[in-house]
Protein backbone atom coordinates (compact mmCIF):
# COMPACT_ATOMS: atom_id res chain seq x y z
CA UNK A 1 0.00 0.00 0.00
CA UNK A 2 1.98 3.55 -1.41
CA UNK A 3 -0.66 5.71 0.34
CA UNK A 4 0.76 8.77 1.72
CA UNK A 5 0.57 8.90 5.78
CA UNK A 6 -1.03 12.65 5.21
CA UNK A 7 -4.51 12.64 6.73
CA UNK A 8 -6.62 14.93 4.72
CA UNK A 9 -9.65 15.05 7.61
CA UNK A 10 -9.32 13.98 11.01
CA UNK A 11 -12.80 13.97 13.41
CA UNK A 12 -11.83 13.62 17.43
CA UNK A 13 -14.41 12.41 19.59
CA UNK A 14 -17.41 14.13 17.87
CA UNK A 15 -20.48 14.11 19.40
CA UNK A 16 -23.98 15.06 17.76
CA UNK A 17 -27.51 14.94 18.95
CA UNK A 18 -30.64 16.62 17.94
CA UNK A 19 -33.82 18.38 19.47
CA UNK A 20 -36.58 15.46 19.23
CA UNK A 21 -39.91 14.54 21.19
CA UNK A 22 -39.14 14.44 24.85
CA UNK A 23 -35.04 15.71 25.36
CA UNK A 24 -32.55 15.00 23.06
CA UNK A 25 -31.84 12.15 20.38
CA UNK A 26 -28.04 11.31 20.25
CA UNK A 27 -26.56 10.09 17.00
CA UNK A 28 -22.71 10.95 17.00
CA UNK A 29 -21.41 9.69 20.63
CA UNK A 30 -17.72 10.34 20.76
CA UNK A 31 -16.64 8.91 16.93
CA UNK A 32 -12.98 8.80 16.23
CA UNK A 33 -12.09 8.33 12.48
CA UNK A 34 -8.94 9.51 10.23
CA UNK A 35 -9.37 9.75 6.37
CA UNK A 36 -5.53 9.56 4.35
CA UNK A 37 -4.73 11.47 1.26
CA UNK A 38 -5.91 9.08 -1.51
CA UNK A 39 -7.69 6.58 0.42
CA UNK A 40 -10.77 5.39 0.71
CA UNK A 41 -12.68 4.74 3.05
CA UNK A 42 -16.16 2.79 3.22
CA UNK A 43 -18.60 3.67 6.25
CA UNK A 44 -21.27 0.97 6.80
CA UNK A 45 -23.69 0.83 9.85
CA UNK A 46 -27.55 0.38 10.19
CA UNK A 47 -30.04 2.15 8.62
CA UNK A 48 -30.60 5.56 10.87
CA UNK A 49 -27.01 5.35 12.80
CA UNK A 50 -26.08 8.61 11.92
CA UNK A 51 -23.86 8.42 8.72
CA UNK A 52 -25.38 11.08 6.81
CA UNK A 53 -25.23 13.11 9.77
CA UNK A 54 -21.84 12.73 9.89
CA UNK A 55 -21.03 13.46 6.21
CA UNK A 56 -23.21 16.60 6.76
CA UNK A 57 -21.00 17.33 9.82
CA UNK A 58 -17.40 16.76 7.06
CA UNK A 59 -19.27 18.87 4.52
CA UNK A 60 -19.48 21.90 6.92
CA UNK A 61 -23.30 21.89 6.75
CA UNK A 62 -24.23 20.54 10.99
CA UNK A 63 -22.47 21.66 13.74
CA UNK A 64 -20.85 19.47 16.23
CA UNK A 65 -22.12 19.73 20.07
CA UNK A 66 -18.68 18.83 21.08
CA UNK A 67 -15.16 17.06 19.71
CA UNK A 68 -13.30 18.61 17.11
CA UNK A 69 -12.84 18.29 13.18
CA UNK A 70 -9.58 19.08 11.61
CA UNK A 71 -9.96 20.25 8.00
CA UNK A 72 -7.94 22.87 5.51
CA UNK A 73 -10.70 25.34 4.80
CA UNK A 74 -9.15 25.09 1.54
CA UNK A 75 -9.67 20.90 1.04
CA UNK A 76 -12.28 20.63 -2.51
CA UNK A 77 -14.91 19.42 -1.15
CA UNK A 78 -17.52 17.24 -3.45
CA UNK A 79 -20.78 16.09 -1.67
CA UNK A 80 -22.65 13.27 -3.73
CA UNK A 81 -25.99 13.26 -1.74
CA UNK A 82 -28.21 10.78 -0.40
CA UNK A 83 -31.19 12.51 -2.61
CA UNK A 84 -30.06 14.19 -5.84
CA UNK A 85 -29.70 18.17 -5.21
CA UNK A 86 -30.06 19.45 -8.57
CA UNK A 87 -31.22 22.76 -9.56
CA UNK A 88 -34.70 21.90 -11.48
CA UNK A 89 -34.31 25.14 -13.55
CA UNK A 90 -31.02 24.56 -15.00
CA UNK A 91 -29.77 21.66 -17.75
CA UNK A 92 -27.97 18.90 -16.91
CA UNK A 93 -25.28 21.21 -18.02
CA UNK A 94 -25.74 24.28 -16.55
CA UNK A 95 -26.36 22.12 -12.90
CA UNK A 96 -22.83 20.86 -13.27
CA UNK A 97 -20.47 24.34 -14.77
CA UNK A 98 -22.56 26.57 -11.89
CA UNK A 99 -19.92 24.82 -9.17
CA UNK A 100 -17.13 24.78 -11.81
CA UNK A 101 -16.91 28.16 -12.08
CA UNK A 102 -16.00 28.38 -8.34
CA UNK A 103 -12.83 25.96 -8.69
CA UNK A 104 -11.98 25.55 -12.63
CA UNK A 105 -11.02 27.77 -15.62
CA UNK A 106 -13.73 27.26 -18.34
CA UNK A 107 -12.02 25.56 -20.96
CA UNK A 108 -10.91 22.54 -17.99
CA UNK A 109 -14.27 22.65 -16.78
CA UNK A 110 -15.68 22.08 -19.75
CA UNK A 111 -13.50 19.39 -20.98
CA UNK A 112 -13.92 17.73 -17.81
CA UNK A 113 -17.79 18.02 -17.94
CA UNK A 114 -18.15 16.67 -21.36
CA UNK A 115 -15.87 13.68 -21.05
CA UNK A 116 -17.99 12.46 -17.74
CA UNK A 117 -20.94 13.46 -19.21
CA UNK A 118 -20.03 11.19 -22.27
CA UNK A 119 -18.86 8.28 -19.67
CA UNK A 120 -21.72 8.18 -17.83
CA UNK A 121 -24.19 8.28 -21.19
CA UNK A 122 -25.57 11.48 -20.08
CA UNK A 123 -23.89 13.52 -23.03
CA UNK A 124 -27.22 13.11 -25.13
CA UNK A 125 -29.35 14.95 -22.24
CA UNK A 126 -27.15 18.23 -21.54
CA UNK A 127 -30.21 20.32 -22.41
CA UNK A 128 -32.24 18.55 -20.44
CA UNK A 129 -33.92 19.73 -16.87
CA UNK A 130 -33.49 17.17 -14.39
CA UNK A 131 -37.63 16.79 -14.12
CA UNK A 132 -36.96 15.18 -17.61
CA UNK A 133 -34.94 12.76 -16.08
CA UNK A 134 -35.22 9.33 -14.42
CA UNK A 135 -34.51 8.82 -11.21
CA UNK A 136 -30.91 6.83 -12.29
CA UNK A 137 -30.13 9.38 -14.72
CA UNK A 138 -30.39 11.98 -11.78
CA UNK A 139 -28.20 10.34 -9.40
CA UNK A 140 -25.33 10.33 -12.08
CA UNK A 141 -25.76 13.82 -12.74
CA UNK A 142 -24.98 13.96 -9.19
CA UNK A 143 -22.06 11.85 -9.24
CA UNK A 144 -21.32 13.86 -11.95
CA UNK A 145 -21.72 17.19 -10.60
CA UNK A 146 -19.28 15.87 -7.50
CA UNK A 147 -16.27 14.68 -10.16
CA UNK A 148 -16.65 17.52 -12.31
CA UNK A 149 -15.13 19.96 -9.44
CA UNK A 150 -11.86 17.71 -9.26
CA UNK A 151 -12.30 17.40 -5.81
CA UNK A 152 -9.67 16.57 -3.13
CA UNK A 153 -12.05 15.28 -0.94
CA UNK A 154 -15.26 13.47 -2.41
CA UNK A 155 -17.84 12.34 -0.21
CA UNK A 156 -20.73 10.15 -1.61
CA UNK A 157 -23.91 8.97 0.90
CA UNK A 158 -25.18 5.58 -1.03
CA UNK A 159 -24.21 7.27 -4.74
CA UNK A 160 -25.46 4.09 -6.72
CA UNK A 161 -29.09 3.04 -4.70
CA UNK A 162 -30.67 3.35 -7.39
CA UNK A 163 -29.24 2.37 -10.70
CA UNK A 164 -29.28 -1.23 -11.96
CA UNK A 165 -26.64 -3.55 -11.73
CA UNK A 166 -24.54 -3.25 -14.71
CA UNK A 167 -24.89 0.38 -14.33
CA UNK A 168 -23.58 0.49 -10.78
CA UNK A 169 -20.52 -1.61 -11.77
CA UNK A 170 -19.82 0.76 -15.07
CA UNK A 171 -20.14 3.70 -11.88
CA UNK A 172 -18.03 2.15 -9.73
CA UNK A 173 -15.38 2.08 -12.52
CA UNK A 174 -15.26 5.40 -13.31
CA UNK A 175 -15.59 6.32 -9.81
CA UNK A 176 -11.99 4.04 -9.37
CA UNK A 177 -10.50 5.31 -12.45
CA UNK A 178 -11.07 9.27 -11.32
CA UNK A 179 -9.97 8.19 -7.96
CA UNK A 180 -6.56 6.54 -9.75
CA UNK A 181 -5.44 10.04 -12.18
CA UNK A 182 -6.61 12.30 -9.38
CA UNK A 183 -5.69 10.85 -6.13
CA UNK A 184 -8.53 12.24 -4.26
CA UNK A 185 -9.69 11.29 -0.96
CA UNK A 186 -12.86 8.98 -0.81
CA UNK A 187 -15.61 8.82 1.87
CA UNK A 188 -18.52 6.39 0.61
CA UNK A 189 -21.17 5.56 2.86
CA UNK A 190 -22.73 2.19 1.59
CA UNK A 191 -25.38 -0.76 2.27
CA UNK A 192 -23.77 -3.11 0.27
CA UNK A 193 -21.19 -5.21 1.68
CA UNK A 194 -19.75 -5.76 -2.09
CA UNK A 195 -19.10 -2.25 -2.84
CA UNK A 196 -17.44 -1.83 0.28
CA UNK A 197 -14.86 -4.77 -0.15
CA UNK A 198 -14.61 -3.69 -3.61
CA UNK A 199 -13.96 -0.19 -3.51
CA UNK A 200 -12.62 0.50 0.11
CA UNK A 201 -9.18 0.09 1.09
CA UNK A 202 -10.70 0.33 4.87
CA UNK A 203 -13.67 -0.46 5.72
CA UNK A 204 -15.41 1.64 9.04
CA UNK A 205 -18.33 -0.61 10.88
CA UNK A 206 -20.76 1.66 13.05
CA UNK A 207 -22.53 0.83 15.76
CA UNK A 208 -26.58 1.74 16.12
CA UNK A 209 -26.95 4.87 17.46
CA UNK A 210 -25.61 6.91 19.34
CA UNK A 211 -23.12 5.85 16.92
CA UNK A 212 -18.91 4.80 17.14
CA UNK A 213 -16.79 2.51 15.05
CA UNK A 214 -17.25 -0.65 16.37
CA UNK A 215 -14.92 -2.32 13.75
CA UNK A 216 -12.25 -1.55 11.21
CA UNK A 217 -10.83 -3.47 8.30
CA UNK A 218 -8.27 -2.84 6.26
CA UNK A 219 -8.36 -4.62 2.90
CA UNK A 220 -4.93 -5.59 1.89
CA UNK A 221 -5.73 -7.52 -1.41
CA UNK A 222 -5.26 -5.62 -4.44
CA UNK A 223 -8.52 -4.52 -6.26
CA UNK A 224 -8.29 -6.01 -9.20
CA UNK A 225 -8.17 -9.53 -7.35
CA UNK A 226 -11.22 -8.96 -5.37
CA UNK A 227 -13.92 -11.37 -5.93
CA UNK A 228 -15.68 -13.84 -3.36
CA UNK A 229 -13.37 -16.48 -4.39
CA UNK A 230 -10.32 -14.64 -2.46
CA UNK A 231 -10.20 -15.80 0.75
CA UNK A 232 -10.05 -12.37 2.20
CA UNK A 233 -13.07 -10.49 0.76
CA UNK A 234 -15.10 -13.42 1.60
CA UNK A 235 -14.09 -13.58 5.03
CA UNK A 236 -14.57 -9.33 5.24
CA UNK A 237 -17.98 -9.47 3.14
CA UNK A 238 -19.41 -11.99 5.81
CA UNK A 239 -18.26 -9.89 8.59
CA UNK A 240 -19.92 -6.67 7.27
CA UNK A 241 -23.38 -8.75 6.83
CA UNK A 242 -22.87 -9.88 10.14
CA UNK A 243 -22.81 -6.54 11.88
CA UNK A 244 -26.36 -6.47 10.25
CA UNK A 245 -25.52 -3.26 7.90
CA UNK A 246 -27.10 -4.95 4.49
CA UNK A 247 -30.77 -3.42 3.96
CA UNK B 1 -50.92 19.08 -29.25
CA UNK B 2 -52.16 22.07 -31.71
CA UNK B 3 -55.38 20.45 -32.69
CA UNK B 4 -56.30 20.30 -28.50
CA UNK B 5 -55.62 23.90 -28.40
CA UNK B 6 -57.86 25.04 -31.23
CA UNK B 7 -60.87 22.48 -29.96
CA UNK B 8 -60.41 24.77 -26.39
CA UNK B 9 -60.39 28.25 -28.43
CA UNK B 10 -63.60 27.06 -30.23
CA UNK B 11 -65.30 25.77 -27.01
CA UNK B 12 -65.06 29.23 -25.22
CA UNK B 13 -65.68 31.11 -28.76
CA UNK B 14 -68.93 28.60 -28.52
CA UNK B 15 -69.29 29.83 -24.83
CA UNK B 16 -69.13 33.44 -25.67
CA UNK B 17 -71.21 33.40 -28.20
CA UNK B 18 -73.88 31.36 -26.63
CA UNK B 19 -73.64 34.51 -23.88
CA UNK B 20 -74.28 37.17 -26.32
CA UNK B 21 -77.49 34.95 -27.90
CA UNK B 22 -79.08 35.13 -24.27
CA UNK B 23 -78.17 38.60 -23.68
CA UNK B 24 -79.84 39.72 -27.23
CA UNK B 25 -82.78 37.42 -26.44
CA UNK B 26 -83.17 39.33 -23.21
CA UNK B 27 -82.21 42.79 -24.00
CA UNK B 28 -84.82 42.23 -26.68
CA UNK B 29 -87.62 42.09 -23.94
CA UNK B 30 -86.26 45.11 -21.92
CA UNK B 31 -86.24 48.69 -22.54
CA UNK B 32 -82.33 49.97 -23.30
CA UNK B 33 -82.57 51.89 -19.80
CA UNK B 34 -82.46 48.46 -17.97
CA UNK B 35 -80.81 46.24 -20.53
CA UNK B 36 -78.99 47.49 -23.53
CA UNK B 37 -78.48 44.96 -26.64
CA UNK B 38 -75.10 43.96 -27.82
CA UNK B 39 -75.43 46.08 -30.91
CA UNK B 40 -76.50 49.43 -28.81
CA UNK B 41 -73.71 48.99 -26.69
CA UNK B 42 -71.42 47.99 -29.87
CA UNK B 43 -72.70 51.49 -31.13
CA UNK B 44 -71.98 53.06 -27.60
CA UNK B 45 -68.41 51.82 -27.52
CA UNK B 46 -68.03 53.27 -31.57
CA UNK B 47 -68.98 56.65 -30.51
CA UNK B 48 -66.23 56.58 -27.12
CA UNK B 49 -63.79 55.63 -29.03
CA UNK B 50 -64.67 58.71 -32.05
CA UNK B 51 -65.27 61.03 -29.17
CA UNK B 52 -61.52 60.38 -28.02
CA UNK B 53 -62.96 59.69 -24.09
CA UNK B 54 -62.60 55.99 -24.76
CA UNK B 55 -58.66 56.36 -25.39
CA UNK B 56 -57.77 58.97 -22.88
CA UNK B 57 -60.16 57.70 -19.74
CA UNK B 58 -58.14 54.56 -20.29
CA UNK B 59 -55.33 56.06 -20.50
CA UNK B 60 -55.35 58.16 -17.42
CA UNK B 61 -56.68 54.80 -15.36
CA UNK B 62 -54.15 52.53 -16.86
CA UNK B 63 -51.40 55.13 -15.50
CA UNK B 64 -52.66 55.02 -11.99
CA UNK B 65 -53.00 51.47 -11.71
CA UNK B 66 -49.30 50.83 -13.03
CA UNK B 67 -48.36 53.69 -10.28
CA UNK B 68 -50.12 52.04 -7.52
CA UNK B 69 -49.03 48.55 -8.38
CA UNK B 70 -45.36 49.43 -8.95
CA UNK B 71 -44.97 50.72 -5.69
CA UNK B 72 -47.26 48.10 -4.18
CA UNK B 73 -45.18 45.44 -6.24
CA UNK B 74 -41.46 46.59 -4.47
CA UNK B 75 -43.23 47.58 -1.47
CA UNK B 76 -44.16 43.67 -0.94
CA UNK B 77 -40.67 42.38 -2.27
CA UNK B 78 -39.50 44.40 0.15
CA UNK B 79 -41.02 43.61 3.35
CA UNK B 80 -41.38 40.13 2.35
CA UNK B 81 -37.54 40.22 2.61
CA UNK B 82 -37.16 41.92 5.75
CA UNK B 83 -39.47 39.40 7.02
CA UNK B 84 -37.52 36.79 5.99
CA UNK B 85 -34.54 37.93 7.11
CA UNK B 86 -35.43 39.31 10.32
CA UNK B 87 -37.91 37.10 11.92
CA UNK B 88 -39.10 39.00 14.98
CA UNK B 89 -40.29 41.60 12.43
CA UNK B 90 -42.38 39.00 11.30
CA UNK B 91 -44.47 38.92 14.29
CA UNK B 92 -44.20 43.20 14.37
CA UNK B 93 -45.22 43.50 10.88
CA UNK B 94 -47.91 40.39 10.35
CA UNK B 95 -50.74 41.44 12.08
CA UNK B 96 -50.63 44.90 10.76
CA UNK B 97 -50.75 43.67 7.05
CA UNK B 98 -53.60 41.76 7.61
CA UNK B 99 -55.15 44.20 9.48
CA UNK B 100 -54.50 46.57 6.14
CA UNK B 101 -56.08 43.75 4.23
CA UNK B 102 -59.29 43.40 6.33
CA UNK B 103 -60.28 47.06 6.37
CA UNK B 104 -62.82 46.91 2.94
CA UNK B 105 -61.58 49.11 0.49
CA UNK B 106 -64.80 51.97 1.05
CA UNK B 107 -63.25 52.40 4.32
CA UNK B 108 -59.90 53.64 2.90
CA UNK B 109 -61.34 55.87 -0.07
CA UNK B 110 -63.27 57.54 2.57
CA UNK B 111 -60.09 58.12 4.43
CA UNK B 112 -57.80 58.78 1.10
CA UNK B 113 -60.77 61.35 -0.30
CA UNK B 114 -60.20 62.96 3.31
CA UNK B 115 -56.77 62.91 3.48
CA UNK B 116 -55.52 63.24 -0.37
CA UNK B 117 -58.91 65.27 -1.74
CA UNK B 118 -61.18 64.69 -4.60
CA UNK B 119 -59.90 64.73 -8.11
CA UNK B 120 -56.36 63.67 -7.12
CA UNK B 121 -54.08 61.15 -8.66
CA UNK B 122 -52.79 60.41 -5.57
CA UNK B 123 -56.31 59.62 -3.87
CA UNK B 124 -56.65 56.59 -7.06
CA UNK B 125 -52.92 55.56 -6.29
CA UNK B 126 -53.38 55.16 -2.49
CA UNK B 127 -56.28 52.93 -2.69
CA UNK B 128 -54.39 50.95 -5.54
CA UNK B 129 -51.25 50.60 -3.10
CA UNK B 130 -53.17 49.81 -0.08
CA UNK B 131 -55.60 47.32 -1.68
CA UNK B 132 -52.62 45.40 -3.84
CA UNK B 133 -49.54 45.27 -1.39
CA UNK B 134 -51.07 42.85 1.13
CA UNK B 135 -51.99 40.67 -1.82
CA UNK B 136 -48.42 41.14 -3.42
CA UNK B 137 -46.85 40.56 -0.32
CA UNK B 138 -48.08 37.34 0.59
CA UNK B 139 -47.47 36.00 -2.79
CA UNK B 140 -43.64 36.77 -2.20
CA UNK B 141 -43.33 36.14 1.21
CA UNK B 142 -45.38 32.15 0.77
CA UNK B 143 -42.58 31.91 -2.16
CA UNK B 144 -39.83 32.39 0.14
CA UNK B 145 -41.34 29.72 2.49
CA UNK B 146 -41.18 27.28 -0.58
CA UNK B 147 -36.77 27.54 -1.37
CA UNK B 148 -35.44 24.15 -0.48
CA UNK B 149 -32.93 24.77 2.25
CA UNK B 150 -31.32 21.71 0.58
CA UNK B 151 -30.43 23.82 -2.67
CA UNK B 152 -28.40 26.54 -0.51
CA UNK B 153 -26.83 23.73 1.53
CA UNK B 154 -25.88 22.36 -1.99
CA UNK B 155 -24.51 25.53 -3.12
CA UNK B 156 -22.60 26.23 -0.23
CA UNK B 157 -20.98 22.88 -0.33
CA UNK B 158 -19.98 23.98 -3.40
CA UNK B 159 -18.60 27.59 -2.40
CA UNK B 160 -20.88 29.66 -3.60
CA UNK B 161 -21.06 33.13 -3.05
CA UNK B 162 -24.37 34.53 -1.13
CA UNK B 163 -24.82 36.20 -4.65
CA UNK B 164 -24.68 33.12 -6.57
CA UNK B 165 -26.97 31.34 -4.38
CA UNK B 166 -29.46 34.36 -4.20
CA UNK B 167 -29.56 34.63 -8.45
CA UNK B 168 -29.12 31.00 -8.66
CA UNK B 169 -31.45 29.80 -6.21
CA UNK B 170 -33.63 32.12 -4.45
CA UNK B 171 -34.36 34.24 -7.50
CA UNK B 172 -35.51 31.44 -9.77
CA UNK B 173 -37.70 29.52 -6.92
CA UNK B 174 -39.76 32.91 -6.34
CA UNK B 175 -39.88 33.54 -10.27
CA UNK B 176 -42.67 31.93 -10.12
CA UNK B 177 -44.73 33.25 -6.82
CA UNK B 178 -43.12 36.91 -8.38
CA UNK B 179 -45.33 36.04 -11.79
CA UNK B 180 -48.22 35.56 -9.95
CA UNK B 181 -47.85 37.90 -7.37
CA UNK B 182 -48.03 40.35 -9.96
CA UNK B 183 -51.04 38.72 -12.02
CA UNK B 184 -53.11 38.85 -8.73
CA UNK B 185 -52.03 42.31 -8.09
CA UNK B 186 -52.69 43.54 -11.34
CA UNK B 187 -56.45 42.23 -11.23
CA UNK B 188 -56.84 43.90 -7.91
CA UNK B 189 -54.99 46.99 -8.76
CA UNK B 190 -56.97 47.61 -12.00
CA UNK B 191 -60.52 46.99 -10.16
CA UNK B 192 -59.27 49.23 -7.18
CA UNK B 193 -58.50 51.53 -9.38
CA UNK B 194 -61.92 52.03 -11.03
CA UNK B 195 -63.60 51.61 -8.10
CA UNK B 196 -61.82 54.55 -6.92
CA UNK B 197 -62.11 56.33 -9.88
CA UNK B 198 -65.82 56.32 -9.34
CA UNK B 199 -66.11 57.63 -5.86
CA UNK B 200 -63.39 60.43 -5.19
CA UNK B 201 -61.74 61.61 -9.26
CA UNK B 202 -63.23 63.46 -12.35
CA UNK B 203 -61.26 61.17 -14.47
CA UNK B 204 -60.50 57.75 -15.81
CA UNK B 205 -63.00 55.44 -16.32
CA UNK B 206 -64.35 54.54 -13.06
CA UNK B 207 -65.31 58.41 -13.37
CA UNK B 208 -66.71 57.57 -16.88
CA UNK B 209 -68.99 54.91 -15.39
CA UNK B 210 -70.14 57.25 -12.36
CA UNK B 211 -71.07 59.71 -15.20
CA UNK B 212 -72.80 57.57 -17.29
CA UNK B 213 -74.51 55.48 -14.15
CA UNK B 214 -76.13 59.97 -13.38
CA UNK B 215 -77.28 60.29 -16.55
CA UNK B 216 -78.93 57.13 -16.98
CA UNK B 217 -76.87 55.68 -20.05
CA UNK B 218 -76.85 52.11 -19.25
CA UNK B 219 -75.60 51.25 -22.53
CA UNK B 220 -72.09 53.62 -21.78
CA UNK B 221 -71.64 51.38 -18.64
CA UNK B 222 -72.26 48.33 -20.69
CA UNK B 223 -69.65 49.85 -22.83
CA UNK B 224 -66.86 50.84 -20.42
CA UNK B 225 -67.53 47.17 -18.85
CA UNK B 226 -66.25 46.01 -22.14
CA UNK B 227 -63.41 47.60 -22.22
CA UNK B 228 -62.50 46.77 -18.88
CA UNK B 229 -62.76 43.25 -19.12
CA UNK B 230 -60.94 43.76 -22.92
CA UNK B 231 -58.12 45.39 -20.44
CA UNK B 232 -57.76 42.56 -17.97
CA UNK B 233 -57.69 39.88 -20.88
CA UNK B 234 -54.72 41.35 -22.52
CA UNK B 235 -52.64 41.76 -19.24
CA UNK B 236 -53.47 38.16 -18.14
CA UNK B 237 -52.93 36.09 -21.61
CA UNK B 238 -50.66 38.46 -23.09
CA UNK B 239 -47.93 39.75 -20.90
CA UNK B 240 -48.66 37.87 -18.02
CA UNK B 241 -48.94 34.49 -19.64
CA UNK B 242 -45.63 34.44 -21.42
CA UNK B 243 -44.10 35.62 -18.60
CA UNK B 244 -45.43 32.45 -16.30
CA UNK B 245 -44.55 30.15 -19.16
CA UNK B 246 -40.90 31.57 -18.88
CA UNK B 247 -40.71 31.54 -15.46
CA UNK B 248 -41.85 27.55 -15.46
CA UNK B 249 -39.97 26.40 -18.42
CA UNK B 250 -38.31 23.80 -16.71
CA UNK B 251 -41.33 22.11 -15.63
CA UNK B 252 -42.77 21.60 -18.92
CA UNK B 253 -41.53 18.38 -21.20
CA UNK B 254 -40.23 19.81 -24.43
N1 LIG C 1 -31.97 17.60 11.38
C1 LIG C 1 -32.36 16.60 12.18
N2 LIG C 1 -33.17 16.83 13.21
C2 LIG C 1 -33.55 15.83 14.04
N3 LIG C 1 -33.18 14.55 13.90
C3 LIG C 1 -32.36 14.26 12.87
C4 LIG C 1 -31.91 15.26 11.96
N4 LIG C 1 -31.12 14.67 11.04
C5 LIG C 1 -31.09 13.37 11.36
N5 LIG C 1 -31.82 13.11 12.46
C6 LIG C 1 -31.96 11.80 13.13
O1 LIG C 1 -30.67 11.34 13.39
C7 LIG C 1 -30.56 9.95 13.15
C8 LIG C 1 -29.45 9.69 12.14
O2 LIG C 1 -29.83 10.19 10.88
P1 LIG C 1 -28.93 9.99 9.58
O3 LIG C 1 -29.66 10.60 8.46
O4 LIG C 1 -27.57 10.50 9.86
O5 LIG C 1 -28.92 8.41 9.46
P2 LIG C 1 -28.23 7.49 8.36
O6 LIG C 1 -27.24 6.64 9.06
O7 LIG C 1 -27.75 8.30 7.23
O8 LIG C 1 -29.46 6.58 7.90
P3 LIG C 1 -29.77 5.94 6.47
O9 LIG C 1 -28.83 4.79 6.29
O10 LIG C 1 -31.17 5.46 6.60
O11 LIG C 1 -29.59 7.01 5.46
C9 LIG C 1 -31.92 9.50 12.67
O12 LIG C 1 -32.60 8.92 13.76
C10 LIG C 1 -32.60 10.77 12.24
O13 LIG C 1 -33.98 10.68 12.48
MG1 LIG D 1 -28.32 8.53 5.30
Amino acid sequence: MNREQQAVLELKQIHKSFAAAGGRLKVLAGLSLRLYHGEIVALVGPSGCGKTTLLNIIAGQLRVDRGELDKSPELRTAYVFQEPRLLPWKTVEANIALVQQNFLTSDEARDFRSRLLEETGLAAYKDAYPLQLSGGQRQRLELVRALAVRPQLLLMDEPFQSVDLALRHQLQKLVLEEQTSEQFSILLVTHSPEEAVLLADRVLILSDKPAVILREITISTPRPNRSYKNEEIALISEEILRAGVGS
Amino acid sequence: MRNSIFTKAAISAAGILAVLALWQALAAKYPPLILPSPVETLEALVELWQSGRLWANSLITFQRTLAGFGLAFLAGIAVALTLHAFSFCRWMLQPLITIVQIIPPVVWIILAVIWFGVAKDTTVIFLVFVVTFPVVFINVFSGFGGIDAKLVEMAEVYRCSPAQVIIHVYLPSLLPHLVSAASVGLAFAWKSAVFAEFIGSSSGVGFALSMAYSNLETEKVFAWTVILIVVMFAFEYGVLGAAKRRATRWVHHE
